[in-house]
């Protein structure tokens, strides 16, 4: 029909794409979209064939640099030190014992549990930044969770491809990104109930890299008994994602990665990332088509950046942003020109795609040589230098005596002066340097029950009502300490405060209670305490060590308490 | 179906049921040990428990294994990338050509019909979903909705979002489906319109129809598609601003050392081990 022919490729209903472009670009259709022939590979080919994408490349790059403590996976312990004060860009727990910065997440709902205390400006800003400069490309090139997702998915299995049913789902990941990370936190906060939500229920990094990494070495055999409900539930969930994974494209960044919901508000005006040249774009779809994210359009709030439209494209409308400095531009177009302009258009243009591709190649070069070295250094630093989380001198199993220390002792209004009339509790307290009380918990000369909490942790505040109980049944006979981190004065673990003020069962349990309250002192290393170290302290929280009469370990435990636990070794050593 | 494709689904599909069956038997076998009684989870108590489903992962892991073999020895065909274009930009393009008002009266209610169903439907799903946000934020803000016991509020905020939520659901999978099948007979009334009538001078009725009152959202559009690098310049300066003042007062107000004193510590239910 005469109509047909004057009609652009939009107002044509195509079912195949080559009949769109055709108009355009015909050459370049048959070199995007041909399918290869069947042919036997050799092994050679096939070699070549599954050789990594440069992506792939920098996945592993970024999963391995954010990961670097690998001693860490044999020893079981992980890292401590101040690179954790950053938070990495992508979804990696700190709790992998490979991992050396802080997870934005995690970071983010643990100030945000602080909400009425202090504010989250540094976590916001880092993730302001990282969202400014990278957007969702942190998902699509960096994030190691990500890559695990995209491992999984080469499985051969069917798969299920995106729809717009897949599309709809795309946006539980923002229902869950205000429960789960923004509202949960604060209200608990508010009631100074440590909780991150998205962390402790639905985060399966932190199951997979955190807690199955740690817990499947043999030093940290002990922290077993803590499993329970919980754990068993986050497992579950954490095979699900897996097996999800391998029949649907980023099973969970797609629907459930609230960090990949903050990052798509940036992507539109974000610095890096995948852009459409509009008027070369014939709107002929293979880049929706080929992408295996839920986008409407390149560089939407779902978009990963991860380039593969960028080949399919045949206008090559879809660049990196930023990539013209290093693209060389196209041959021109000289009819028009005289042969004399033609010549000169065409020499400038060549001089400028020379200059172009030593601008690229110099480029390559300093990047490459900059990764090497940056890999390289936190390599030898954090398996060579770094000396390892600090250890007890001395020995920490049932059977040894335990190392004696004197520490501050508080209540809730703060430290305790001299004439306190806390020290009628127990033996050991004296008045220190500072003119305040301290106490040493093996010089009681009774059963000694050491706790070792914070106001942060959400399994030591479960768990502490039960040693108060302790204390009160066995006043007298035994003698109830607990020691907070060493960080009990700050801000957001104002210990004081959360002794006179947490309310359990409608009554105010701290307050007039029999336990002794201590604070921890901070070790050499920061946000390590020393007398956690000396007892043995592995990182995780909480912990308890009872000791006899005579300083003398009797029971030991790397995991969270019941008050039956406790009074079983209180019968068993009358 | 050539034989190697037939080979490649058969594998796939085997493959996909052990990679369903191996997950279900890993969590069968953590709930299993967790059923078993104070304190389960020992090193011997997993190992047993995993052990007895080693078979089916060996397996899995030797097929995984087999369908490399399998591509070297007979390569799977790669399919076609077949591009799709939104029926709604098809539509859009059109009427820049064939403006509605030159399609018989007939031609015109059969489209406008489709017009006023999406927008009916889009109306709804707009008042469905600002309703079950309220609802939503109303519960959230409901003191107690919060309770002592944080796995009760999760479980119950969850499913009370989930029945507040249930609605737009509903209605956007509905959409999905309606709009699919109205842009579908939209696209054929206006291809047969456009058959059926006889075109005039096509410049003077694109410059008409261009001067046909765009709405205000198309205004909109128009204006930041004009200065649209300046807007995305001023968004990112604005957002940078933000970010480097948050970044130094965080810094001042300690907010490096809080991050680092959390994640020095391991807190063991927060990452899922309790």
């Amino acid at each position: 029909m005469e109509d047909e022919k004057i009609v652009s490729p939009l107002e044509q209903e195509p079912t195949d794409a080559t009949a769109v472009s055709a108009e355009n670009t015909e050459e370049k259709i048959e070199k995007t979209d041909t399918p290869p022939k069947k042919k036997r590979k050799s092994f050679k080919e096939w070699l070549i064939s599954i050789k990594p994408s440069k992506r792939k490349l920098i996945q592993l790059y970024a999963a391995v640099l954010t990961n670097a403590h690998l001693k860490g996976f044999v020893t079981g312990k992980f890292f401590v030190g101040n690179t954790k004060g950053v938070c990495a860009p992508g979804l990696n727990c700190y709790s992998c014992p490979g991992a050396v910065a802080a997870c934005p997440l995690g970071s983010l709902q643990a100030e945000l549990n602080a909400a009425n205390k202090s504010m989250a400006f540094y976590v916001v800003a880092i993730i302001m930044l990282y969202g400014l400069i990278l957007g969702r490309t942190i998902c699509g090139w960096l994030c190691p969770f990500g890559l695990i997702q995209e491992l999984f998915h080469k499985i051969k299995t069917p798969k299920l491809k995106k729809n717009k049913l897949t599309r709809i789902l795309s946006y539980l990941k923002y229902p869950i990104l205000i429960f789960f990370v923004v509202v949960i936190p604060i209200a608990y906060g508010l009631r100074n109930v440590p909780l991150p939500a998205f962390c402790k229920y639905i985060c399966p990094a932190g199951t997979l890299e955190g807690a199955v990494a740690l817990l499947s070495n043999q030093v940290n055999e002990s922290q077993l008994a803590n499993l329970g409900p919980l754990f068993t539930w986050k497992f579950a969930l954490m095979v699900s994602f897996i097996v999800g994974s391998i029949f649907i494209f980023r099973f969970f960044c797609r629907f459930f990665c609230p960090l990949g919901a903050i990052y798509g508000f940036f992507n539109k005006f974000c610095l890096l990332g995948v852009k459409v040249d509009k008027p070369k774009c014939t709107n002929c779809g293979l880049c929706v088509s080929k992408c295996q994210m839920d986008i409407k359009h390149v560089g939407d709030h779902e978009c990963i950046s991860c380039g593969e439209c960028i080949d399919v494209c045949p206008t090559k409308a879809i660049t990196f942003k930023g990539s013209k400095f290093f693209l060389p531009p196209d041959e021109i177009d000289t009819s028009g020109m005289s042969e004399d302009e033609a010549k000169v258009a065409k020499e400038e243009n060549e001089i400028k795609r020379e200059k172009t591709k030593k601008r690229a190649k110099v480029f390559k070069i300093i990047i490459a040589s900059v990764m090497a070295v940056v890999m390289a250094g936190a390599l030898i630093y954090y398996n060579f230098i770094y000396e390892g989380m600090p250890t007890a001198q001395l020995g920490t199993d049932v059977g040894d005596q335990a190392p004696s220390m004197s520490l501050d002792a508080i209540d809730e209004g703060g430290y305790l002066s001299p004439d306190s009339q806390e020290k009628d509790k127990a033996q050991g307290f004296v008045e220190n340097e500072n003119g305040y009380l301290s106490f040493d918990p093996t010089k009681t000369g009774k059963l000694t029950i050491i706790n070792f909490w914070g106001v942060w942790c959400s399994g030591c505040v479960a768990e502490l009502p039960d040693f108060n109980r302790i204390a009160e049944d066995y006043k007298g006979q035994v003698v109830v300490v607990a020691i907070h981190t060493s960080d009990a004065f700050t801000a957001e673990n104002d210990a004081p405060n959360y002794i006179k003020d947490h309310v359990v069962g409608g009554e105010k349990i701290y307050l007039d209670s029999e336990m002794i309250f201590l604070v921890d002192k901070e070790s050499s290393v920061p946000g390590v305490d020393q007398y956690y170290t000396d007892l043995g302290g592995l990182g995780s929280y909480p912990m308890t060590v009872i000791v006899d009469e005579n300083g003398v370990i009797v029971a030991r435990f790397d995991s969270s308490v019941h008050y039956d636990d406790l009074k079983a070794v209180i019968e068993a050593s009358n | 179906m050539t034989k190697a494709k037939i080979v490649h689904l058969v594998y796939e599909i085997v493959l996909g049921l052990l990679a369903i069956a191996v997950g279900i038997c890993f969590i069968v076998s953590c709930i299993s040990i967790y059923q078993g009684g104070d304190s389960p989870f020992t090193r011997d108590s997993i190992s047993a428990h995993f052990q007895a489903i080693s078979i089916p992962v060996y397996i899995f892991l030797a097929l995984i294994v087999g369908g490399v073999v399998l591509n070297l020895a007979c390569p799977k065909e790669k399919k076609r990338n077949v591009g799709t274009v939104d029926k709604a930009l098809v539509l859009e393009n059109l009427y820049k050509r064939f403006p509605l008002c030159q399609a018989s009266e007939e031609k015109q209610q059969q489209i406008r019909r489709q017009h006023y169903i999406r927008m009916t439907l889009s109306i709804v799903f707009a008042v469905s979903l600002i309703a079950s946000i309220i609802f939503c934020l109303a519960y959230l803000l409901d003191p107690n909705s919060i309770t002592e016991s944080p796995n009760e509020t999760v479980i119950k905020g969850v499913l009370a979002m989930l029945i507040y939520l249930i609605v737009p659901i509903v209605l956007s999978i509905v959409m999905v489906f309606v709009f699919k099948s109205s842009y579908e007979k939209e696209l054929a009334f206006l291809k047969s319109a456009m058959v059926e009538s006889k075109k005039a001078d096509p410049v003077s009725k694109i410059a008409s129809s261009k001067e046909e009152g765009r709405s205000i959202f198309g205004r909109a559009k128009a204006f930041f598609e004009k200065h649209r690098k300046i807007i995305i310049l001023v968004l990112q300066l604005v957002v940078l601003t933000v970010a480097l003042v948050l970044l130094i007062t965080g810094i001042i107000n300690g907010g490096v050392q809080s991050v680092l004193a959390k994640a020095n510590k391991l807190c063991q239910e927060c990452i899922g081990i309790g």
